[in-house]
Order: C-alpha cells, then sequence, then structure tokens
C-alpha cells in the first residue's frame, strides 16, 4: 500500500469519516453464503486497498452498521448484483477499530469489518452448521412415519374402476364421543361402525333423496376399503357413521360424489340433438316458459329461471318482440332435456312451484314476420346511406331550412333519422327499396297501402307521413276495506291508515306482474289478528287484429 | 346514366355461377330505373347475336381469339371488351360508369379507365384466396390474385358483395376502408313461386316422397365443401337412414366426391345430378327439406337466397357472407365447416320438420325484405352517384 494513498483514507476517515466504497464482488460474497462447506478458519488474504479507488462511484459514511445499511438500502440499484443489500452486516459493538490497526492488519476476521471505510469483504457471521445426529435425521422426510391420525372427520371416495370404488376415511375422537355422549354409552355400545354408500345416479343429492343406498360393516379400526360393485355408470356418494341397534344412522361426514364409468359404450342408440341458440344475450326472442299441469294461468313467465330471458316491455326497435296470440308463435314441447333444466332452475322460482307442478318447458318464439322484415330491412348495409341522402335532399329542398352540417359522418346520419318519424324507418326501407317489385307482384298489404307511387326517383317528393293515431292504456288498482276503527291495519309491514268510520283505501300503479296484497288487521287489544291475502296479476297482450 | 358492365359472363352468354346471376338481374334492375345499360360479355356460341337487347338492357357478347393459357384467354376477352365498348362508346355517347365484375373483366375496366378516364367501378364476388379454399396457392392462382390486387387498386370504387368479403380484400389488398363498399347480392325470389308436388320430382331421382332430402347445390370445389357433406352422410344416415342427399353442380371435385361416397358406403344414399339451373334447379329446391351450404368460404351465398326463395331453410356455415345473413335457429342454421357441424344441421332440421317448414318461410321473408335486386340497384346507384 502505498503511503500516499494511506494518507488519502486516513484523511478521508478522519474528516466525517466520508470514504469509497467499493461494490463487493459476488463471488467472493456467495462463496461465504455456501454454509454447507465447511467454515474457514480463515479467510485467504486479501489486499484491501490494492484495489480501491477514490474516484469510484459510490461515496458512504461509515458511523456504524445501521448508516451503511441505510446507505445501502438506498443504492439498490449499484448493489443490485452483489448481494450485499440482502446480506445482513455483522454487529460492531461499541468497539471503535482504530484506523491504523486496520490499515495494518493483513487478515480480516470472521464478523468484522475489515477495513472501516473500506469495505472490501463484509462477511456474515455463518449460522452453527454443527447438527445433531437426530436434527440431521430430521432433515429426511423419509425418516418419519406418517401420524396415525390427524384428528380429523372425513371421507373420501376415488374411483379404481368401473366396479370399484375405493374409500378412504377417518373419525376424530372428538367426533366419535360426540356420538356418544348424544346416544349414551349404552346404546353406543352396540352401534355398528359403517359406510353408507348412497346411490345418487341422475339426482340433485339433498342428503334424503338417495336412490338407494348399502352399507359397509367396516369396523371400529379400518380407515380404508375397496368398495366392490355390481354395476357401472352410478354415482355414490358415501357416508361414514354409526348405525345404532334400532336403525338410526348418525354420519360422522360425507364424501365427495364419484361418477362411475361406463364399462362399455353405451347401449342407447336413439338420437338426442343438442339445441343450441345464437346470441344468448342479445335479445333474441328465444326463451323458454314453464308449463304447468293446472295449465298455463296467463301469468307473465318465470323471470330470471334462464339467463336469455327477453323483457317484452316495449322498446321501438327492430327487435322489439311482443306477446301475440295471432302471427308466428312457436311452441316447442321439449321432453328429456328440458325437464333437466327444470331441475336445475329449481330454486330459482320456488315460489312458483308451490302451487303449480312445472312438467316440462316449452322453447316459444314470439316473432313475427314483422320482426323478421324490420331485421334484414335493416341488415343491408348501405340502404342506410340511400335513405339518409334522401332526407338530406329533403331537408334541402324545404325551403327556410338550411342544413347547417355538411357531410356523410355516423353522427349526421343519426341526425337525420331524427326527423324520420318513430318506426317509419324500415318501412321506408322497404318502400324505397322494393316497392316497385312487390307492388307489381302483389306484395305485403302493408306496402300496398302505404305507398303507391312506383319508381324511386320521385321519392323524394313524397312526404313522410305523420302517423297521429296512438292507443294507450294503463290501470290502476284500488283496495279498500273495513275494520274496527280503533284497529291497526297493516299491508306486509306498512300501516295502513284508517279513516274514522274505520274504513280505508289505497291506490296502485298497476304494472304488469304479479302483486301480492297481505293485509293483517288486529283489534286494539291485541286479542284477535284477522289476516286476508290476495294478490293482482295483470297479463298485457299487444297484438293486430 | 349510361352504364357499363364488364363481364365474362351472363345469364344470357355463359354462366357460369352466380356472378352471371348477379350481372343480369342487376343490370335489368338499372334499366328498370331508367338508366342505359350495356353489358359487355363473352359469346356464347356462334348462334348468339352480337348485340341483342334483352328487357331494355343491352347485350354485347364479344367474340375473341382464345389462348391455351387461361389468364392470358382471359385477357384476350378483355382486349375484346375494351375494342367493343369503344366502339358502343363513339356510337351511343359517354359512359358515365364502368363497372367490372370479378377479377376476369377487371382488366378491361382498368385499360378503359386508362384509355378514356371513366369512373371505373368493381364488383368483388369473391377472392382467389377463398376460392381456393383459404390457400394462397402459386402458379395462375398467384396471377390472378396480381388481377385483383391491380383491379382494385384502379377502380375508383370497390363493391363487396359481404363484409367478410370487404375485411379480405382490405386484408390481402390493401383497400382503403372508404373505398370498398358492402351490398349484399340479390335475388329474383319470384322464380321460385308456384306450387310443385315434390313427391314428382323426387321420383325422378329416385328418392321415395317421405324421404329426408338435404340439397347442395354449387361448383364442386373445395372453397364449396361437399366433401364436408359427404363425410357427414354417415352420421345422418344412422339415424334417418332412408336420408337423400342431392348434389347439384359441377367442378374439379366432383368425381373425387362421388367416389368418396363409394368409399364411405353411403353413395346410395347420394345423387350426383352434375349442373343444373332454371326450373329443373327451382324444382329440386322446392322438392328437398334443407339446403346445405357447408362452404369452406363463402363470400355471399347466393344459394342460401336461392333456398329462402323456395322457403327452403338452410344449413350454412358461418364462414363468410352466410354468417352475416343467416339468422340462427330463424331461418336456418350456422355450422362450422365441418362434417360433424354439417351432421348436427341437417340431423337437427330432420328432427323437426315443423321447425324447418317454419325457418324456411322466414327466409322468404327476409328475401323479400332485404334481398330483391332492386333493393341491390338502390344501392349501386349509390355507390355511383359518391
Amino acid at each position: 500500500m502505498s503511503a500516499k494513498r494511506q494518507k488519502v483514507i486516513r484523511r478521508v476517515y478522519e474528516e466525517g469519516r466520508e470514504t469509497t466504497v467499493k461494490p463487493v464482488k459476488k463471488h467472493s460474497v456467495q462463496k461465504k453464503k455456501n454454509l454447507l462447506s465447511p467454515v474457514p478458519k480463515k479467510l485467504p488474504p486479501v489486499n484491501p486497498v490494492k484495489k480501491v479507488k477514490p474516484s469510484s462511484k459510490v461515496k458512504i459514511k461509515i458511523f456504524d452498521n445501521r448508516s451503511i445499511e441505510k446507505v445501502l438500502s438506498k443504492r439498490k440499484l449499484v448493489y443490485k448484483n452483489t448481494r450485499i443489500d440482502r446480506l445482513k452486516l455483522p454487529e460492531v459493538t461499541g468497539k471503535r477499530i482504530k484506523p491504523a490497526e486496520v490499515f495494518t492488519r493483513k487478515e480480516s476476521a470472521i464478523g468484522e469489518i475489515a477495513v472501516p471505510g473500506v469495505v472490501e469483504r463484509v462477511t456474515p457471521t455463518p449460522p452453527k452448521m454443527t447438527l445433531s445426529p437426530e436434527e440431521q435425521r430430521n432433515l429426511f422426510i423419509d425418516s418419519h412415519e406418517l401420524p396415525k391420525s390427524y384428528d380429523h372427520t372425513y371421507i373420501s371416495l376415488l374411483i379404481k374402476d368401473p366396479y370399484c370404488i375405493f374409500a378412504h376415511w377417518e373419525t376424530s375422537e372428538r367426533s366419535v364421543s360426540g356420538v356418544r355422549a348424544k346416544y349414551g354409552e349404552q346404546a353406543f355400545s352396540s352401534a355398528r361402525k359403517i359406510i353408507r354408500m348412497n346411490d345418487v345416479t341422475l339426482i340433485d343429492y339433498n342428503g334424503e333423496n338417495a336412490n338407494s343406498y348399502f352399507d359397509i360393516d367396516v369396523g371400529p379400526f379400518s380407515t380404508s376399503w375397496y368398495i366392490n360393485l355390481w354395476c357401472d355408470n352410478i354415482s355414490y356418494i358415501g357416508e361414514i357413521g354409526y348405525v345404532f341397534q334400532d336403525g338410526r344412522f348418525e354420519s360422522l361426514a360425507k364424501s365427495n360424489i364419484v361418477y362411475l364409468p361406463r364399462m362399455g359404450y353405451s347401449p342407447r342408440t336413439e338420437q338426442i340433438w343438442m339445441k343450441v341458440t345464437d346470441r344468448l344475450f342479445t335479445p333474441p326472442f328465444v326463451f323458454l316458459d314453464e308449463t304447468s299441469k293446472a295449465g298455463s294461468d296467463g301469468r307473465s313467465h318465470t323471470e330470471g329461471s334462464v339467463g336469455y330471458h327477453q323483457d317484452n316491455t316495449g322498446g321501438t326497435g327492430a327487435f322489439e318482440s311482443r306477446h301475440e296470440e295471432t302471427g308466428t308463435r312457436r311452441e316447442i314441447r321439449h321432453s328429456i332435456d328440458e325437464k333437466d333444466i327444470v331441475l336445475r332452475y329449481e330454486k330459482s322460482f320456488d315460489t312458483a312451484k308451490k302451487d303449480k307442478q312445472v312438467t316440462g318447458r316449452r322453447r316459444i318464439y314470439y316473432l313475427t314476420d314483422e320482426d323478421i322484415r324490420q331485421y334484414y330491412a335493416k341488415l343491408t348495409p348501405l340502404l342506410r346511406d340511400v335513405l339518409a341522402a334522401r332526407l338530406a335532399k329533403m331537408k334541402a329542398a324545404r325551403p327556410g331550412y338550411e342544413l347547417g352540417i355538411a357531410g356523410d359522418s355516423a353522427l349526421y346520419r343519426m341526425w337525420l333519422f331524427g326527423f324520420l318519424p318513430a318506426g317509419s324507418f324500415i318501412r321506408r326501407m322497404i318502400r324505397t327499396g322494393s316497392s316497385e317489385v312487390m307492388m307489381l307482384l302483389g306484395g305485403s298489404e302493408q306496402l300496398v297501402s302505404s305507398f303507391a307511387s312506383g319508381g324511386s326517383e320521385n321519392i323524394s317528393a313524397v312526404k313522410i307521413k305523420q302517423r297521429t293515431f296512438f292507443f294507450e292504456l294503463n290501470t290502476e288498482l284500488i283496495v279498500y276495506g273495513r275494520t274496527e276503527p280503533d284497529a291497526d291495519v297493516w299491508m306486509g309491514s306498512t300501516k295502513v291508515p284508517l279513516r274514522p268510520d274505520g274504513t280505508f283505501s289505497m291506490r296502485f300503479a298497476l304494472p304488469d306482474g304479479r302483486i301480492p296484497l297481505e293485509f293483517t288487521a288486529e283489534s286494539r287489544d291485541k286479542e284477535e289478528k284477522r289476516v286476508i291475502n290476495t294478490y293482482v296479476a295483470r297479463n298485457t297482450h299487444y297484438g293486430n287484429p | 346514366m349510361r352504364v357499363a358492365f364488364l363481364s365474362w359472363e351472363s345469364m344470357h352468354s355463359i354462366s357460369v355461377g352466380g356472378v352471371a346471376a348477379h350481372v343480369t338481374e342487376l343490370a335489368a334492375a338499372l334499366e328498370r330505373r331508367g338508366h342505359e345499360v350495356h353489358v359487355f360479355t363473352r359469346l356464347g356460341n356462334n348462334n348468339q347475336p352480337w348485340h341483342e337487347q334483352i328487357h331494355g338492357v343491352h347485350y354485347h357478347r364479344c367474340p375473341y381469339g382464345h389462348s391455351k393459357d387461361f389468364i392470358e384467354d382471359i385477357n384476350n376477352m378483355c382486349r375484346a371488351f375494351v375494342d367493343s365498348f369503344f366502339a358502343t362508346e363513339n356510337y351511343v355517347g359517354r359512359f358515365d360508369i364502368v363497372h367490372a365484375h370479378d377479377w376476369l373483366a377487371s382488366n378491361a375496366g382498368v385499360w378503359i379507365k386508362q384509355g378514356r378516364g371513366h369512373k371505373y367501378v368493381m364488383t368483388m364476388h369473391s377472392t382467389e384466396y377463398g376460392r381456393c379454399g383459404n390457400n394462397f396457392y402459386g402458379g395462375n392462382s398467384a396471377r390472378v390474385r396480381d388481377h385483383e390486387r391491380h383491379g382494385t387498386y384502379c377502380a375508383d370504387k370497390v363493391v363487396a358483395v359481404s363484409n367478410a368479403l370487404k375485411g379480405e380484400l382490405m386484408w390481402m389488398y390493401n383497400l382503403p376502408d372508404w373505398k370498398v363498399s358492402v351490398i349484399y347480392n340479390g335475388i329474383n325470389y319470384r322464380n321460385f313461386d308456384g306450387w310443385i308436388d315434390p313427391a314428382a320430382v323426387r321420383n325422378q331421382y329416385g328418392i321415395g316422397p317421405m324421404d329426408p332430402v338435404a340439397l347442395f347445390v354449387g361448383r364442386m370445389v373445395v372453397q364449396k365443401g361437399p366433401d364436408l357433406l359427404v363425410e357427414a352422410i354417415p352420421h345422418i344416415l344412422k339415424y334417418y337412414g332412408h336420408a337423400k342427399f342431392v348434389f347439384v353442380g359441377d367442378g374439379e371435385m366432383r368425381h373425387g366426391v362421388e367416389d368418396k361416397a363409394r368409399r364411405m358406403g353411403v353413395h346410395h344414399a347420394c345423387r350426383f345430378l352434375g349442373y343444373h339451373n332454371g326450373w329443373r334447379l327451382a324444382d329440386l329446391y322446392k322438392a328437398s327439406d334443407v339446403v346445405v351450404v357447408p362452404s369452406r368460404n363463402e363470400p355471399f351465398g347466393i344459394v342460401i337466397l336461392e333456398a329462402w326463395s323456395a322457403g327452403k331453410p338452410v344449413v350454412a356455415s358461418q364462414n363468410g357472407g352466410p354468417g352475416e345473413i343467416v339468422w340462427h335457429d330463424i331461418n336456418g342454421f350456422k355450422i362450422y365447416p365441418t362434417s360433424e357441424s354439417v351432421a348436427w344441421g341437417i340431423g337437427s332440421l330432420f328432427a323437426d320438420f315443423e321447425h324447418g317448414r317454419w325457418m324456411g318461410k322466414n327466409g322468404r321473408i327476409a328475401v323479400e325484405s332485404a334481398f330483391s335486386w332492386d333493393v341491390v340497384a338502390e344501392q349501386v346507384l349509390n355507390v355511383y352517384s359518391n
């Protein structure tokens, strides 16, 4: 070490101990990190100052370990590859290392910073590697025995082959003693431990409705069983529990469901064609309707039971679907596949199920010829442009009316269409498009009746007739009744105000659907209580005569 | 407006495929709107006059020197078109629009535009890529693609028959969006009016009156996928042993398909009738239960419109045009171009004939609403005026 460099470093050390640090080389640290290698008694000799350059990039102040860590943590970028940022620096406990001492040392001991200020090697204290023989054995999983019990209560089924199930289970001491306490020591002493195999083929098992079951006496100590079956292609849920002498069965745990595969190919050869519907979640006129034994009661369709239920509440677009008794209403009854859906959606209309039994479902298309006509008239892309051009011409031709917007943007077209009377769009399409041919050949009556001028050249001269005919209908509901003047009347949970003579009346809007009306009257002394439940249903049909 | 149609086929010269009907019907529809339409097309046979006015439309049948090389032959045809066009223009006055159909006539349109600066509209009915069953082959196919690229590049406006085709054109030939308009094909659905005795028609082809009949109409080429239908037949015969499959059309795959049916042991259920058109084809449409369009690539699918006109439901692959015009389960089934899917579609229809009839009726309504030639002409005029 040159005297000049010593001087530089010493000066730096004494002036606020600011000095330069060269990043620790990766391999030098890794060597120390290799804990499995025997601990070196002495480090190989190093020459700490040799590689130090005063102009190194990093400058840190070293006061103690914390400040080193702090700086290092800020300098992660520099030390990213050195692992020094992950190292726990050794404690420097109170003892100040004199600079002179440092510089005269040739070797650094483990656990010390060899050169304060010049961190050439940072060596962590390695953990003690002296393992007792027992500890060493514990490192290997094979040297352990699995515990006899995990203190769980479970049963699990695995399929071995179409005719064989493997079951394994465990009953914890706690759950067994629970049964013992529940039934008494005497009854328990004569109880048999069994697994009960519930046949749940093709059903939604709710704990009670198994097709059939069989028991196997498994004895108190066994924890697994190969269950041989006589039939393939079935499903089982197993239960572990105790059956008592009087036949009562106390289940401790229920297993997963296993679906045993078929042994061979299916003997069923009848045709089952899958039904696929297009675009389930856009309004497409197709939905399922429930049918009942009691016949349709005219109520609205079960909301929410099927994901693609079509709302019939209006809209003027071409995709409007409607209830129509006439027209092209299609009903398809499905037997087996739809019944499956009923089962699956059973819970969603449990209220509807109470008073009537759902036996099947129909698929109904509320789709009239006009719907199809409108859809296809809109389909042709350029027809919109044609119409927009016509309208622009019309608007421009109108005296005193100037079009502020030029060009052919979609926005502009939208704006133009705003001038059309509602619902006339599609009909105009057809008129401008194929009117002659359809009329010439006696096309649909709609075209004949609405527009009979022929060629499309003079269409701009034809005024769009504003249809003024309208027909609306709405309903209200008035509920009235009477009771003792001092009684309390509730509708559901809201109190109904009574008039002095004990009469009351309420007025509701009556939209389509079912409105339950549940009234309760209670005498003043709370002695008597009467309940009147009824409901009102409205079901509107829109249609053409 | 004086319009010149350039097309290698028409119903009054040589009729090969959908372009013939398109050109003839569109010309007639434009003529009904009071425009003067001249159709420049090939000379079908020597008995046809070189000029004829049919339904008000001028047909110029151009003779030309043939070449063994197909592309060169087509170029010769285009030269003849140009010559005839200039001669006609010198006589009747300047044309407003030159409208070429498909790549075959595109060079004629290009040359006319170069020569006399006409506005040149080009209708693409399909692409070479699609005709090859979605393949980029070399050889003549590459030359055809060059024709298509050149023709669409030179055109002032390009008309595509479906959004799918428009997408293909923009993809392959880098056409800008504004240049391509989509105009669906039309159909003269009145050609399919009237009732026939289906049993009598079926009897002609050895089909029982109550047999479920699926009809395939189209060129027997990879693009149209007749092999997919043949592969689907065993699946259907399994459930409908008396089902019959009628193949109308000719093409390079015909013998291969027939052979395939024979090898699969379903030839007894197939009828390969070759090329048919006119009332014979209309009768077949009316006598069938379902029309199958198992195309691998279908730019539009006029067959679907024909089926609907005859009131028949379709089972059409959802590639390209059919995917846009077929309303699934309402006027036909959309399927994938695989044999299993074809079998599913046909089987579903055979399983419920009432539903099938209802779908066919809906198809007829669709055709009447949006696919008449007057609707098409209206939109074509809109393209011209832009």
